[in-house]
């Protein structure tokens, strides 16, 4: 086994289930997401040495790669496996052991993939505002914007859970 | 919410089924990949004695039965040295209780097509019609072929993958040579007994170009057009690509004999320069009158005339500033008149522009 790929090796073993949990919270579909990792894992591969940052550049390639699942035309399904559509969303829990992660999961489901994404490298990878817009290839602008929005959305729609729904409307 | 949002992030993941790819995988893949680029340069050392492109040619029997026939592909309808073109060799059809859709993506191995339920509803399959020569099954390696009935007396087989990805993939002959692939979304969208309805249902017609609302007239030097796909504005959802990948990567595709990229692989910019309109997002939209790139990333776009449609170039070009010089040079007609749409050959300068062989 060369180095490279000894190294190579390394870096997936300990990177693999972070990034593949990256790209389901942007995506919101397990399949979709280790598919999307797997893709940019063997491009990473080809490159390897000439990557500074195998971790930077395999975090923003991640997010990108799931969200161009979540937009990619129907013909890129031809060999993928079967994406199953996003969980349903959840119903209140009218026991009162709300379950934070089904409402979280729910809630990230209603959000766009981009205004997700943003929220996902920001809160989970803990990015700033510049990096994010980098990662993201948009104005840093558009990333507070974001950030603002979904903060807002989620509110609302973790509120609107926790307390049914105000008014009778399909959820 | 913010504090405790990474928190609630993380636990959002918590309940991850169990992966179904490890570093064995990550690096079989690796490797697969730079194999396939390692060949694509082989390939073009050989280009210059790649075999003649084709085009299947239709006869009709002069004995009262008009069913079209076949035969064996004779050489593209244009003089060696004149621009490829791009062009469908079937029109949109009704088969099996599913409509197939008139193609709208053309590249150098053949075109595609979407087939929908005849009575509406989502997309249930795809038809993809290769030129003579391409073999489907370079496409899915270590899949199993299984023979099939024959469709219009000519041989078919299903190509059975293995694991979560199997999905029914019919493939037969159409013409000498030349292949047709059709591929259910799932079992369910599309039963075999259907699929072996619509590639019945499936008759070569006589060559027509593919058109294109984009024209641009700036491409940097030794570019050549190798796809099209254009869809007309229905309900706001119209686009259209060009993509276009450097002389000797298109020399390659067109002497190889597997499927090659779509459009919007190329336009992702890995391999070549994309030009594409598309509907405009909100999230896309870069503001009236404002071109928007990034350093470190090989895109621009602007808002096309009119608002509703985004413009994008994308490729790994010397510098930003050549993707805007692109981006200014590309004019886009009406996406809901196709009839104002030219050959998607003229969609690019002469020298841009593929030479037939």
């Amino acid at each position: 086994m060369s180095d490279k790929e000894a190294e190579f090796r390394e870096f997936v073993g300990a990177q693999m289930e972070s990034l593949r949990g990256l790209a389901y919270l942007t995506c919101g579909d397990w399949q979709a997401a280790e598919d999307a990792v797997l893709g940019v894992l063997a491009r990473l591969y080809v490159k390897w040495h000439r990557i500074e940052r195998p971790d930077a550049y395999a975090r923003t390639a991640v997010v990108r790669a799931a969200i161009d699942e979540m937009r990619r035309p129907w013909w890129r399904r031809e060999q993928a496996h079967s994406h199953a559509a996003l969980p349903d969303p959840v119903e209140p829990d009218v026991t009162g052991s709300v379950d934070d992660r089904l409402r979280l999961q729910a809630a990230l489901d209603r959000l766009p993939v981009k205004q997700r994404a943003v929220l996902v490298l920001r809160y989970l990878e803990g990015l700033s505002v510049q990096q994010t817009a980098v990662a993201l290839s948009c104005p840093e602008g558009t990333v507070k914007a974001y950030t603002s929005r979904g903060l807002d959305a989620l509110r609302r729609i973790l509120d609107e859970r926790m307390e049914g729904p105000r008014e009778s409307r399909p959820v | 919410m913010s504090p405790d949002l990474s928190d609630l992030l993380r636990e959002a993941k918590a309940d991850a089924p169990p992966p179904r790819y490890d570093v064995d995988d990550a690096v079989a893949a690796g490797r697969r990949l730079q194999r396939r680029r390692r060949a694509g340069v082989a390939i073009a050392a050989v280009v210059a004695v790649a075999a003649a492109i084709g085009v299947p040619q239709i006869v009709t029997r002069g004995d009262g039965d008009h069913r079209p026939v076949p035969v064996a592909p004779t050489p593209a309808p244009v003089p060696s040295g004149a621009p490829y073109q791009f062009g469908y060799t079937s029109r949109g059809y009704v088969a099996g209780g599913f409509r197939i859709a008139a193609p709208t993506t053309v590249n150098l191995f053949g075109y595609l097509a979407g087939v929908y339920p005849r009575n509406g509803g989502e997309q249930a399959a795809g038809l993809k019609v290769y030129r003579p020569g391409v073999d489907p099954k370079t496409a899915f390696p270590g899949a199993e072929v299984v023979a099939t009935e024959p469709v219009r007396g000519r041989p078919a087989y299903f190509l059975k993958q293995t694991g979560d990805s199997a999905q029914d993939i019919l493939v037969w002959e159409y013409a000498d040579g030349a292949r047709a692939q059709l591929w259910s979304i799932s079992p369910q969208a599309m039963p075999r007994a259907r699929m072996h309805a619509v590639a019945e249902g499936f008759v070569p017609a006589v060559f027509r170009s593919a058109t294109t609302p984009l024209r641009v007239s700036h491409v940097p030097a030794g570019y050549r057009l190798v796809g099209v796909s254009a869809s007309p504005s229905d309900a706001g959802k119209g686009q259209a690509s060009l993509a276009l990948v450097p002389e000797k990567v298109a020399a390659t595709q067109l002497a190889q004999a597997g499927p090659l990229p779509f459009p919007d692989e190329i336009e992702q910019g890995r391999d070549g320069i994309g030009i594409a309109v598309v509907r405009l997002r909100s999230d896309d939209d870069p503001g009236a009158g404002k071109v928007f790139c990034m350093d470190n990333e090989p895109m621009c776009r602007m808002r096309a005339p009119g608002g509703k449609y985004l413009l994008r170039v994308t490729g790994r070009l010397e510098s930003t500033a050549e993707l805007r010089r692109i981006l200014a040079s590309v004019r886009v007609a009406d996406l809901a008149k196709p009839g104002t749409w030219g050959a998607a050959t003229g969609a690019v300068p002469r020298a841009v522009q593929l030479s037939a062989r």
